[in-house]
């Protein structure tokens, strides 16, 4: 099976390159017949991948030790279900999965736009080929997940040797979490090529008008929910796991994670202004370019070993190919820039400087500087090592107290840009949309701050968080009484329609909405409290109103490990509220350990327990006690997002029923189609450019 | 719509108390005396086994470093020596790296200016964007669209979406007409 797979990824990677040779040949040639070519040759590609990849799960499944990544990665006694993920629990895997995921999406990007676009489709073949052509390319000539274990034998013949088990799979990796957490952010890291291949074939094709911008919205969308839906995974994975008592530690591969996922959110914002104003184009065109680039980079930060994180995959070479395939994707789009940088003219002035354009340009302004400190803050340890010859740690104390105050500015602005109007906002206007939100958000801070919330920064949060919920439930209010005042339906129902009209705007403020909540979560950790202490049987610890009782102290041999496990029980304000049992688990086969947190989560606050392992002295466990308050809504918030995404990504009522009104004129007037032009413009820019 | 908009306040009124109770900061207990203060210190400072964490939240099973530097974090916790001093002998012996965040003197000192430097050059970026697109002359603003003319029914729908849309967009009298 480990040859059928290496043949199927090479077989991949020739398919890859006659890919991108038959599509630049179709481009000049424009021969229908190259470009069919072209196209069923993208498609072997992704038919060749998803076969190689079912050969890897086959070895994993029927423990193939003679693999050398299975042999690594896995062993006999693993749960099948974690099996599955030991697939892209190491560097080669991974990288397969990488091919695996892109060649997915380029078959629909292919399938979904077949016989569509024909100016734009044959570039945007070709820059998917080339994009999978690197990592086939590493997938089969540089860290193959196929590669045997093999020794000379006495006669000087290399044979193949099985090993009789396998080394297992990575402790931290075996939690029912890890088995989607990861799968989820490469959807989101390999979901932007989709958006960088358009936004590339539009402007080496010259592809006219906004197209581009149309056909990727819903692909950028996609992607950008799971890059929020992956980070969110890790950061729980992070906190159920790993069990130092928080869910971000600003870790090399984390801020990784984010930078796309920021310049993602800024490019999803200006694409309004280019769809709305025709404005923005060079911005935006950079803006696909640089979330594809960071996507890249954090593939290369994860993997080089240029930065230290415990995340990080082992230190190989690779990082050598991520920098060459960097550079040159940034060359080739800097010359296409160069070449067609006239085709991204402006259509279109500013009228006032207070309008929902300005507001965007901040936002996006915002956004990019936090992306910046991110980048920053993280490459500085090598930056300050090669300037001065030693390294400058950049921790979390540095990554806070830059970002905090830019993503309070972030959250404010998400409050404040739907209440601009666009083209120009007067300060009549101003002082009605903003009066009543901002008051409210006033008066939650004072009522706030005489209950405890001294902290400055969580004030802060607090009362622009509040702000922004007006805003937004504000903006839901006053649309559904003009439904309702139209229609005599009631407010529920009045808001179900107005969501539906216009799902795209409505949808957008539920994934703000989240977001609040996600903020307000995170503005809990100012008021974080922790305990230790070695706890015998009987022996108890009181942390704010919870009082924990260790009862007894076991350990049991399991099929993969064996744990030891405290017995606790909690009671809150003096009364019994529940067991908790945190634990630590032994695995012989890689002879790691890992911890398993023992949660209570309210929305008010987790009661956190974690068993620290024993004390030298006197053998007794030892037991860390966390009180997190808020952490339960940054959960909730991540689900709202998704949802909220999910909702945005619906087609309109209004559009769609007034495409097909403009469909059905269009047939019966010209084949030109210029008719309904009119009522498309405006019904389309509302369904979809709010 | 009085009635409603009376009843609104009231949701957002106890939108606001809700916010509010869940809100409540927990009362201040906090691990007494020496353990707290080390635990402050602790964060200060990175754990040196290459694990890239804070020394306090090191969660290697076994992790030498990070258990030794505690202890010396406790011993000279215990000889009362200052704060600074204290951060100051870990740094001599351990580099400057072992600081959780670049110090704010030298070198260092770039990786905190760095980041608002970026963000002032934006905001001055997009001034000069804005007063450009401000005198820019409408050129291409509002070009009409190419192809035959819409027929009556088409308009006339066309114009009562639009008048929804708008009061969607900006309802009360003369909201957002501007």
């Amino acid at each position: 099976m480990d040859l059928f797979g290496s043949f199927a990824l090479l077989l991949a990677f020739a398919c890859a390159v006659y890919a991108i040779v038959a599509g630049i040949a179709a481009i000049r040639t424009r021969n229908p017949l190259i470009l069919k070519s072209a196209r069923h040759a993208g498609i072997a590609v992704c038919v060749l991948v998803m076969i190689g990849t079912a050969s890897l799960f086959y070895l994993f499944l029927t423990d193939d030790f003679s693999v050398s990544y299975v042999a690594g990665h896995s062993n006999r006694d693993l749960e099948s279900f974690f099996k599955v993920a030991a697939l892209w629990s190491g560097q080669e895997g991974s990288l397969l999965f990488w091919s695996f995921l892109l060649s997915g999406y380029t078959f629909f990007v292919l399938l979904t736009n077949r016989g569509k676009h024909p100016e734009l489709m044959p570039y945007v073949g070709v820059v998917l080929a080339s994009v999978q052509t690197f990592f086939l390319i590493l997938n089969v000539f540089v860290v193959s997940p196929f590669q045997v274990l093999a020794a000379a034998g006495a006669d000087g013949v290399m044979r193949l040797v099985a090993q009789p088990d396998g080394r297992g799979l990575n402790p931290l990796l075996q939690y029912p979490e890890m088995v989607a957490h990861p799968p989820t952010l490469y959807m989101g890291y390999v979901g932007f090529a989709v958006p960088f291949a358009f936004a590339l074939a539009a402007l080496l094709g010259r592809y006219p008008g906004e197209k581009w911008i149309h056909i990727t919205r819903k692909w950028t969308m996609i992607a950008w929910c799971f890059q929020s839906a992956g980070i969110l995974m890790g950061a729980h994975w992070a906190y159920a796991v790993l069990g130092w008592g928080g869910y971000w530690a600003w870790d090399p591969v984390e801020n990784a994670s984010l930078m796309p996922w920021l310049t993602g959110t800024a490019f999803l914002h200006s694409v309004m202004m280019q769809e709305k104003r025709g404005m923005l184009k060079v911005w935006n065109v950079w803006l696909v370019f640089t979330t594809f680039l960071l996507c890249i980079l954090g593939t290369f930060l994860t993997r080089s070993g240029v930065v230290s994180s415990v995340h990080a995959f082992a230190q190989s070479s690779i990082g050598t190919w991520f920098v060459g395939f960097l550079l040159l994707t940034l060359g080739v789009c800097t010359w296409a820039f160069l070449k067609n940088r006239d085709y991204l003219r402006s259509d279109n002035q500013l009228d006032s400087m207070v309008s929902r354009e300005s507001s965007f340009l901040f936002n996006n302004l915002i956004l990019l500087a936090a992306c910046f400190a991110v980048l920053w803050g993280t490459l500085f340890p090598v930056i300050s090592e090669a300037v001065q010859g030693s390294k400058i740690s950049v921790g979390p104390p540095f990554f806070n107290k830059v970002n905090i105050p830019i993503g309070l500015f972030l959250l404010f602005l998400t409050g404040v840009g739907p209440l601009l109007a666009w083209r120009r906002t007067s300060l009549d206007s101003l002082k009605r949309n903003f009066g009543w939100p901002l008051a409210g958000g006033m008066v939650a801070g004072a009522i706030a701050w005489p209950m405890g919330f001294k902290d400055f920064y969580a004030l802060l949060c607090l009362i622009i968080s509040v702000f922004v919920i007006l805003t937004i439930f504000g903006e839901f209010f006053r649309g559904a009484m003009v439904i309702s005042a139209r229609t005599g339906m009631n407010i529920l129902s009045s808001v179900g329609q107005l969501t539906m009209r216009n799902t795209r705007r409505y949808g957008g403020y539920v994934v703000h909405f989240g977001m609040v909540l996600i903020f307000v979560g995170i503005s809990g950790a100012a008021f974080n409290q922790d305990k230790q202490m070695e706890m015998g049987p009987g022996s108890r610890m009181d942390l704010g109103a919870y009082t924990m009782n260790l009862q007894t102290f076991t350990q049991r041999p399991e099929k993969n490990y064996t744990a030891e496990r405290a017995t606790i029980e909690v009671l809150k304000n003096g009364q019994p509220l529940l067991t908790l049992f945190p634990e630590k688990r032994f695995f012989p086969s890689n002879e790691m350990s890992g911890t398993m947190v023992a949660i209570y989560s309210t929305l008010k606050e987790d009661l956190y327990l974690v068993y620290a392992g024993r004390s030298p002295d006197n053998n007794q466990p030892i037991i860390h006690a966390y009180l997190n308050p808020l952490v339960k809504w940054i959960w909730l918030g991540g689900l709202i997002v998704v949802l909220g995404t999910g909702l945005a990504l619906l087609p309109s009522r209004h559009a769609v029923l007034a495409l097909k009104g403009a469909a059905e004129t269009q047939a019966q007037a010209a084949p030109a189609g210029g008719a309904p032009q009119t009522v498309m413009t405006r019904s389309g820019s509302h369904g979809s450019a709010d | 719509m009085a009635r409603q908009i009376k009843r609104a306040k009231w949701g957002y009124a106890l939108l606001l108390a809700a916010a509010l109770v869940l809100f409540a900061a927990p009362g201040g207990a906090q691990i007494p005396g020496q353990s707290e203060k080390a635990q402050k210190i602790g964060k200060r400072l990175m754990c040196m086994c290459g694990c890239n964490q804070i020394l306090v939240e090191c969660n290697h099973v076994g992790c030498s470093v990070s258990t030794a530097m505690l202890k010396d974090l406790d011993a000279r916790l215990a000889r009362n020596e200052p704060e600074d001093l204290l951060i100051q002998s870990f740094v001599q012996q351990y580099g400057e790296k072992v600081l959780a965040a670049p110090p704010a003197k030298k070198f260092g000192l770039v990786a905190w200016v760095m980041p608002f430097f970026a963000l002032l050059l934006g905001f001055f970026f997009i001034r000069v964007l804005l007063l450009r697109w401000r005198h820019q002359s409408p050129a291409l603003a509002g070009m009409p669209g190419a192809g035959p003319e819409a027929s009556p029914e088409m308009l006339a729908r066309a114009r009562r979406e639009m008048d929804l849309e708008d009061e969607l967009e900006s309802p009360g009298p003369a909201a957002r007409k501007d």
